[in-house]
């Protein structure tokens, strides 16, 4: 099974979306290229929102683990991770309005022909929420517990059939990082306010074609 | 010149057309949902002001949640700084 550790050959890490101007911390981490930490923080005066994707991914053909050789026939592709989730912190509060505060991992796979040209991608279905909060407040606060915190985390492998391998293809698997927060800053009367926080360690991907 | 703790990357890796592709479509469907939020807010305003002044505590509500707020983000601070350059 290819197992694969930091630093990680692929990236993508496109800028933070963002309006309404929200406060955002954004910087790999330690270990380098494995490694992020993100911190994003409503207006406390304002609507605002920011939405942002940190991936890691790794590149593979259809390998018999067994023979060390292609395989030659469809296969299966299923997939490991070791994710260690830090320093989490979501947070939202209103008054008579909405807020979210929201985190989540997932794979997204990009399969490439023998010639290298692009054929598809497909985001899996699996995935480890970490918070996921969408609320309209009256008037309240509160602090979530991630449901996933702390190292070891894989991501749910695809159920079988959701992706089948050609032989001599290529597949990159992208780990993602999904995070967003909205909310509507505080006025005169009522608002709300989101806090989404956490630093994450991919420490392996490990892809298994069967 | 102290160097970087962490290495930041410096530009994608080739084959990125999908990826990206993807993030565009979402940030077109962000950008509707903030258009959504600024619109409740505006709602928000036009309800609090139909209703009768003292009707509801919600001016005291609000600068209890905003105070709260700030309070939270001052002590988030130390996650917020960068990390010391130069050292392991």
């Amino acid at each position: 099974m290819p197992r694969f550790t930091a630093p990680y050959p692929l990236f993508f890490n496109p800028s933070v979306a963002q309006s309404g101007t929200p406060g955002i911390a954004d910087r790999p981490d330690f270990p380098p290229g494995g490694s992020w930490f993100l911190h994003l923080n409503s207006n406390p005066s304002a609507p605002s929102s920011a939405m942002a994707l940190r991936s890691f991914g790794v590149q593979s053909q259809p390998i018999d683990d067994a023979r060390g050789r292609l395989w030659t026939r469809s296969t299966q592709l299923f997939i490991t991770t070791s994710i260690n989730i830090r320093v989490p912190f979501f947070f939202s509060s209103g008054t008579f309005a909405t807020a979210r505060t929201a985190a989540a991992f997932s794979y997204f796979v990009e399969e490439f022909d023998a010639s290298f040209r692009f054929v598809r991608a497909v985001t899996m279905p699996g995935e480890i929420v970490v918070v996921r909060q969408d609320f309209w407040w009256f008037s309240g606060s509160q602090t979530f517990t991630p449901v996933s915190s702390g190292p070891g985390f894989t991501i749910p492998n695809p159920v079988r059939g959701v992706l089948t391998a050609t032989p001599n293809f290529f597949y990159r698997v992208w780990v993602d990082l999904n995070a967003d927060i909205r909310a509507q800053g505080f006025g005169p009367g009522g608002g709300s306010s989101a806090i989404a926080q956490l630093a994450w360690d991919i420490d392996a991907i490990e892809v298994l074609f069967v | 010149m102290a160097k970087k703790s962490v290495p930041v990357p410096k530009a994608q890796p080739p084959g990125l057309e999908s990826r990206q592709a993807a993030w565009e479509q979402r940030i077109e469907t962000f950008a509707i949902e903030h258009d959504v939020l600024v619109g409740e807010a505006e709602q928000r305003h036009a309800l609090l002001d139909s209703l009768s002044p003292g009707a509801l505590d919600i001016k005291a509500a609000t600068a209890r949640r905003a105070a709260a707020y700030r309070k939270i983000l001052d002590s988030l601070k130390p996650f917020l700084a960068e990390p010391k350059k130069g050292k392991q």
